[in-house]
């Protein structure tokens, strides 16, 4: 019985993985493939995009502009690799668009700060958890240094999930 | 395929279409910008004599802001017009494929008639999903919170 948290294979019937101790007694009541998979599969095998950055102080007119060329709903805003919060087309909307004399200021006045993240070893029940839970269309990926290495959208799990389990495209 | 049973056998209606703003085309911008902010939702719908003619969304409003442009026009002339629509009787499963294929985050809910019922979006879908393999969904801890930092004892 594979381990959903770490891939140890444990002895079939195991209550809790002998090599990280997670739980898997649920394990063997899911029944359908599709929970198996979310449960099962790491959020990296979507492959997450490439965030694109920009920094805290670039004029928030600069970033708007950024997202309508690259076709894009939000950026990550970083300082020296740190992720410092997102910028979406919700804050446009809520913040930006009250006052015109908005578009001068720094993007850092608009973003949300201290954004949810994973990581790209979490499994793509927790990303979906954290989407609905959150309200969010985005989650940047982060590594263990708090570094994002991507973003993933829930339309890329929606996709995913459609296509592969309920041939949405045949 | 239990996922393609159950997407083929649910309708647009178990998503409970989300309320929107509903304006007319000659009215400004900043109105449907003012009750999209007020509603906390993206988009809002444009109607003349009860049918949806079109839709105005934040994406919509993205464009105009990295242009500068005023937002005292009339909707009518930046609304994407005739939308892809969807009625409360059509399958989750055309939802996804038009999300999928259209390139879609949301889409408008219409009656037989054309009036506006609301909209349906990509967190609606995902609700729908989460709602539906809560085992699976909930039970998912963050790998960083399984994984022990120190060796007891050790």
């Amino acid at each position: 019985m594979k381990c959903p948290d770490c891939g140890h294979e444990n002895v079939p019937g195991a209550d809790e993985c002998q090599d990280c101790g997670g739980s898997l007694w649920w394990l063997e009541s899911q029944g359908n493939e599709v929970e198996q998979s979310i449960t099962g599969h790491p959020i990296h095998v979507l492959c997450p995009r490439e965030p694109v950055c920009v920094k805290p102080d670039t004029p928030v007119r600069d970033v708007i502009a950024e997202m309508v060329a690259r076709h894009i709903g939000c950026v990550l805003v970083e300082e020296n690799a740190n992720l410092l919060g997102v910028f979406s087309e919700r804050d446009a909307l809520n913040k930006v668009s009250l006052d015109a004399k908005n578009l001068s200021r720094p993007v850092v006045d608009f973003m949300t700060a201290s954004p949810a993240t994973a990581t790209k070893t979490d499994s793509i029940g927790f990303v979906l958890q954290a989407l609905d839970l959150g309200g969010y269309r985005h989650l940047p990926i982060v590594n263990s240094a708090n570094i994002a290495v991507g973003i993933i959208s829930s339309r890329d799990i929606l996709r995913f999930l459609a296509v592969k389990f309920a041939g949405s495209r045949s | 395929m239990f996922l393609r049973e159950l997407l083929t056998n649910t309708r647009v209606g178990r998503l409970d279409p989300k309320e929107v703003p509903v304006l007319q085309g000659e009215q400004p911008i900043a109105e449907a910008v003012r009750q999209m902010r007020a509603h906390s939702h993206g988009s809002a719908m444009v109607c003349r004599d009860g049918k949806l003619i079109g839709i105005f969304t934040e994406r919509d409003l993205l464009k105009l802001l990295a242009v500068g442009k005023s937002l005292d026009q009339p909707l009518s002339t930046v609304m994407t017009s005739r939308p892809r629509t969807v009625t409360v009787d059509d399958k989750m499963m055309t939802v996804i494929q038009l999300m999928d294929e259209g390139g879609y985050r949301r889409l408008p809910v219409v009656d037989a008639s054309g009036s506006p019922v609301g909209i349906v979006d990509v967190k609606s879908v995902v609700h729908f999903l989460v709602e539906h393999f809560p085992k699976a969904v909930y039970n998912s801890a963050p790998r960083a919170l399984l994984r022990a930092r120190d060796r007891e004892g050790a």
